[in-house]
C-alpha cells in the first residue's frame, strides 16, 4: 500500500476561481485546507497565454463594473484593468454577405485585465502559499470512513487519501456527478440536478486570432460582428491595451471550428496564429473530455 | 461526446443557481462552489467568487458547530 492518508479541515476539489477563492476564505478563518486540481495548472476556465506584446485570454475574457467581488480581488491584488474596445462600427453577416453597421451594438462596456483573467487565479493561488494546491490530483472517490464518521475520505489518482471534515466541490456539478464516485451518497434530486446542469461554455469553442496589428481599428471598425452563417456567431476585439497584442475572438459550436485555418485574403490580414480552445474536449471541465492541460 | 451532450442544453440554464445548490450535500459535509451554482452572475468569474463565498461561509459555520 502506497496510500498516504492526510487529515485536513477542508478539502476543495478544483483550483479554478471558485476553488481558490473558497480555499482562501477558509484559510483566513483559521482552518487547514487542501486544493485538489486535476490539471497541471491552476485557473480552470481562466487561461491566459503569453503573446508578442502581452497576454491573450483563451478562457474567460471579461468582467463587469457591477461585479463587486471580482472588482474587489482585482483592486486588492493590484491587477491592472482596462476597458473593452468599443469604438467604431460592428459588422453583420448573413446569406447575402457581410455588411457594415452604424455603431457597435455587439459589444457592451466591460473590463479586461492586462495580464489576462488567469492573473486572478494566479494571485489567489499565491495567497494560499506552498503545499496547499496539489496539481494533477484527480479526485476519483469521495466516501464515508466507518472508523472516523467525522470525516470524508477523498481519494486522488496521486494515491493520496485525504480525510477532510468538510468538502467544497468547486468543479461544475455535472463534471463532479459524472467523474467522481460518491458511492451513492449524492442523493436525489441533487444528483439529477447536477447531471442536468450545463457546464458554462462547456459546449462552446473559443477561437482567438492574433494579428500583427489591429488593422480594423484604422478602418473605423470595432472588431465586433455577429453572423447568421457562422462558423462563429459573434466576434469581438480582444486586443490588449492600445491594441497590443492585436486579437479578435469568436465563439463557435464544437465541430464548426475544428477545421478552421487562417484563410489569407488580399483584403484581410492573415493572423499570426489561431488558437482554438474547445472546452467540450477538456477532461476536467467536461464530463467526458480527453486528457488535457 | 461533449458536455453538455447536445446543443439544446446550451440554453438550458434555468438550473443555474438552483436553490438546491445552496444546500449542503453528503450529510452536511459537502458544499457546491462552481460558477454554475451561483445565484448572481452564474457563468461569470463573479459567479465563481459568489458561489465560493457561500460555500466557504457554510463550511466555517459547520466547523464551528459540528464536532
Amino acid at each position: 500500500m502506497n496510500e498516504v492518508s492526510r487529515v485536513v479541515d477542508v478539502a476543495v476539489i478544483g483550483a479554478g476561481a471558485a476553488g481558490l477563492y473558497a480555499a482562501d476564505l477558509v484559510r483566513r478563518a483559521g482552518h487547514s485546507v487542501v486544493v485538489l486540481e486535476g490539471r497541471d495548472r491552476v485557473g480552470g476556465r481562466l487561461l491566459s497565454v503569453p503573446a508578442v506584446g502581452g497576454t491573450l485570454d483563451l478562457g474567460a475574457t471579461w468582467f463587469w463594473s457591477n461585479e463587486a467581488q471580482v472588482n474587489e480581488v482585482v483592486a486588492a491584488e493590484g491587477l491592472v484593468a482596462f476597458r473593452q474596445y468599443l469604438d467604431g462600427d460592428a459588422m453583420f453577416q448573413n446569406e447575402q454577405g457581410a455588411q457594415r453597421m452604424q455603431g457597435n451594438q455587439v459589444d457592451a462596456p466591460s473590463g479586461r485585465l492586462v495580464d489576462g483573467t488567469q492573473s486572478i487565479t494566479h494571485a489567489l493561488a499565491a495567497r494560499l502559499g506552498d503545499g496547499v494546491i496539489h496539481l494533477e490530483a484527480v479526485v476519483t472517490t469521495v466516501s464515508e470512513v466507518p472508523e472516523a464518521p467525522e470525516v470524508l475520505a477523498i481519494a486522488t489518482t496521486c494515491g493520496q487519501i485525504w480525510h477532510a471534515r468538510q468538502l467544497i466541490v468547486a468543479v461544475p456539478p455535472a463534471t463532479a456527478e459524472a467523474r467522481i464516485d460518491f458511492g451513492g451518497a449524492l442523493s436525489e434530486p441533487v444528483r439529477s440536478l447536477a447531471a442536468e446542469t450545463p457546464v458554462w461554455m462547456g459546449n462552446i469553442v473559443k477561437v482567438v486570432a492574433h494579428y500583427a496589428r489591429p488593422f480594423w481599428r484604422n478602418a473605423g471598425l470595432a472588431g465586433a460582428a455577429f453572423s447568421y452563417t457562422g462558423p462563429m456567431r459573434e466576434l469581438h476585439d480582444m486586443s490588449g491595451p492600445h491594441g497590443t497584442p492585436a486579437a479578435v475572438f469568436g465563439f463557435a459550436q464544437p465541430g464548426a471550428a475544428t477545421p478552421l485555418r487562417p484563410k489569407p485574403r488580399s483584403s484581410v490580414s492573415s493572423p499570426r496564429c489561431l488558437a482554438v480552445k474547445q472546452r467540450s474536449r477538456r477532461r476536467y471541465t467536461s464530463r467526458t473530455g480527453e486528457p488535457n492541460r | 461526446m461533449t458536455s453538455p451532450d447536445n446543443v439544446d442544453d446550451l440554453t438550458k440554464y434555468q438550473t443555474y443557481g438552483h436553490p438546491l445548490f445552496g444546500e449542503p450535500i453528503l450529510n452536511g459535509r459537502g458544499h457546491w462552489a462552481s460558477t454554475e451554482t451561483a445565484t448572481t452572475a452564474p457563468g461569470h468569474i463573479e459567479g465563481a467568487l459568489q458561489a465560493a463565498t457561500r460555500a466557504a461561509q457554510a463550511v466555517v459555520v459547520r466547523l464551528a458547530t459540528v464536532i
